[in-house]
């Protein structure tokens, strides 16, 4: 019995032996170029390029064994082949989750293996220098819907509603900002702020809400959407998100 | 001390297979838009009464109890089946047709019940998470128990609505109790045309008056059957009450506290009939349901 619970133990570092180094290293990629050439520092490009910078991922693998295969797997169904750089690295693109797995084999070593994870995120523009700056952040945009959330909660002293508002509108934001459309987002919004509200019990039945939180939080929204503020789902959500952190505990100013 | 139906509650004989597909006292002109913003979601009607059988346009309760002795809570009556299905039937029979339904028998198979049970009842159906009781009974005189259980159900936010019998009025207040009972909603019954039935009991505490007459609802027997009394009003209003209480609550509003906060919905929102004002035939007058949902619903409100 001793002997075989040794064989089990000993077996995987001697496996483990045969690969040396198993690493990946998040790198940028700029696609989309037609004609580079790299001149005085610069990268000079055709004039119908359309750059794009994307993550990529060289994997690298250092062995002594004879034989090395590299795969990269999205989910159990789906895998992805890696480009070959050179004897030991890969190249591994496109935006996702990845289980990057290397199997190793040696007449005299036997077979061995490794997995990391990986994510690369997704693409981007390069910036355009004619392009004027951006606004900041939505996030940092919709301060003030925060505070009036705040402010209602507050004033409310219901942190039961409150707590269960927050979570309701951090959950439904995802969806607000892959909505179709303005419209579509505002009516989810809306049932699940009411939803969320008809569960109310005891105490929190007489706080008034709608008139607090409410009724100031549309007007708000609503001149935040006349100035231009508000003009994407995606800001909507953004305007949610600002809301739910102006409910929770430390949101309050 | 012993409650009943309100006399002279008329049980008609025709009995529908299918409920006419546009009840007077839900006209679909105008319900159908009602239904559309809100069907009582999330609000429990606790009705008091013969007990409950079951029925295709009826939820199961949530709650069923019996307070009679040796009666199971079936309905051996019709009464309180009827009145279920008036406050909270499905397929366009009842107002609240998504409220929540919960039953307590208090009156037997013949119509009637103890004061006892029905104040352990109207406490018990408060502390059930009742929003709204239907109470289609009444007396002649008042009970301390059922009073004091009514006060504890309004102190917990919940509404009571009472029947205020069948009496007519003759110049006298012929109220009957605890519809008379301050913290009581009590309701009065018109008819199709938009009077207040004959057989209405009036007085000064009387605070509106509901759909009454001929109003079609389940049968214990299968199919529908008409019957006509405050009994039948009384559940109408408590079913609006439930939209209204469901509308408010979801919209964010707060709570009804006190019958007199109810009382002060009434006025506003009451198409006022009879005599100028409150007065003893129709109270405050009949419920505008269409205006009352529309004015709650705060469509303006479409960000947050």
């Amino acid at each position: 019995m001793l002997r075989a619970i040794l064989f089990v133990l000993l077996l995987p570092s001697i496996c483990l032996a045969q690969i040396d180094l198993f690493e990946a290293t998040k790198s940028k990629a700029v696609s989309g170029l037609t004609d580079p050439q790299l001149i005085a520092g610069r990268i000079l490009v055709g004039p119908d390029s359309k750059p794009a910078i994307a993550e990529v991922a060289i994997v690298r693998v250092v062995t002594a064994a004879k034989f090395v295969r590299v795969k990269a797997r999205k989910s159990i169904f789906e895998s992805v082949e890696l480009a070959k750089i050179d004897e030991q690295r890969w190249l591994l693109e496109g935006v996702g989750r990845y289980s990057v797995e290397v199997t190793t084999f040696d007449p005299d070593t036997g077979i061995d293996g490794a997995q990391i994870e990986v994510v690369l995120g997704e693409p981007t523009k390069p910036d355009d220098p004619t392009k004027p700056p951006d606004n900041p952040p939505p996030s940092g945009t919709f301060d003030d819907i925060k505070t009036i959330s705040a402010n209602g909660s507050k004033a409310l002293a219901d942190p039961t509603t409150s707590g269960r508002l927050a979570t309701s509108l951090t959950g439904v934001a995802p969806t607000v900002r892959t909505a179709a459309d303005l419209p579509s987002a505002q009516a989810s919004v809306v049932n699940t702020i009411e939803n969320t509200l008809l569960t109310r019990m005891g105490a929190s039945r007489n706080k008034d809400w709608l008139g607090l939180w409410r009724r100031p939080l549309n007007t708000a929204i609503e001149a935040a959407k006349q100035s231009g503020r508000i003009k994407t789902p995606a800001d909507y959500a953004a305007v949610i998100e600002a809301m739910a952190a102006g409910l929770q505990p430390t949101g309050a100013n | 001390m012993d409650y009943h139906i309100p006399p002279d509650t008329v049980v008609h004989d025709e009995v529908f297979a299918a409920a006419p597909s546009n009840l007077w006292h839900l006209p679909k002109e105008i319900w159908d838009k009602i239904w559309a913003k809100v069907e009582g979601e999330g609000v429990t009607v606790a009705v008091l009464d013969t007990g409950y059988t079951p029925h295709p346009d009826l939820p199961t309760p949530g709650i069923a109890k019996s307070f009679i002795p040796g009666q199971s809570v079936d309905d051996g009556n019709g009464h309180g089946t009827h009145c279920c299905g008036i406050a909270v039937g499905r397929n366009d029979v009842g107002v609240a047709r998504k409220a929540k339904l919960n039953v307590y028998k208090v009156l037997s198979n013949s119509g009637s019940g103890g004061s006892d049970g029905i104040a352990r009842a109207v406490r018990e159906a408060t502390d059930d998470g009742a929003d709204v009781i239907s109470m289609s009974l009444g007396s002649n005189s008042p009970d301390r128990a059922t009073n004091d259980a009514i006060d504890y159900a309004v102190s917990k936010g919940v509404v009571v609505v009472v029947a205020a019998g069948n009496a007519g009025y003759n110049g006298a207040d012929t109220i009957g109790w605890p519809g008379k009972h301050l913290n009581s909603i009590c309701t009065g019954s018109y008819n199709k045309a938009g009077q207040i039935s004959v057989y209405s009991s009036g007085g000064r505490r009387l605070d509106w008056a509901c759909p009454g007459e001929q109003i079609i609802s389940c049968n214990t027997r299968g199919g529908y059957v008409a019957m006509s009394g405050t009994s039948m009003a009384t559940p109408f209003g408590a079913g609006l009450l439930a939209l209204v209480i469901s509308l408010m609550r979801r919209e964010g509003m707060a709570a009804f506290t006190a019958a007199d906060a109810v009382r002060a919905f009434f006025e506003k929102y009451c198409e006022d009939k009879g005599e100028p004002g409150r007065d003893v035939r129709f109270g405050w007058g009949i419920p505008k349901a269409a205006e009352i949902v529309a004015a709650l619903a705060n469509d303006d409100i479409v960000w947050a």
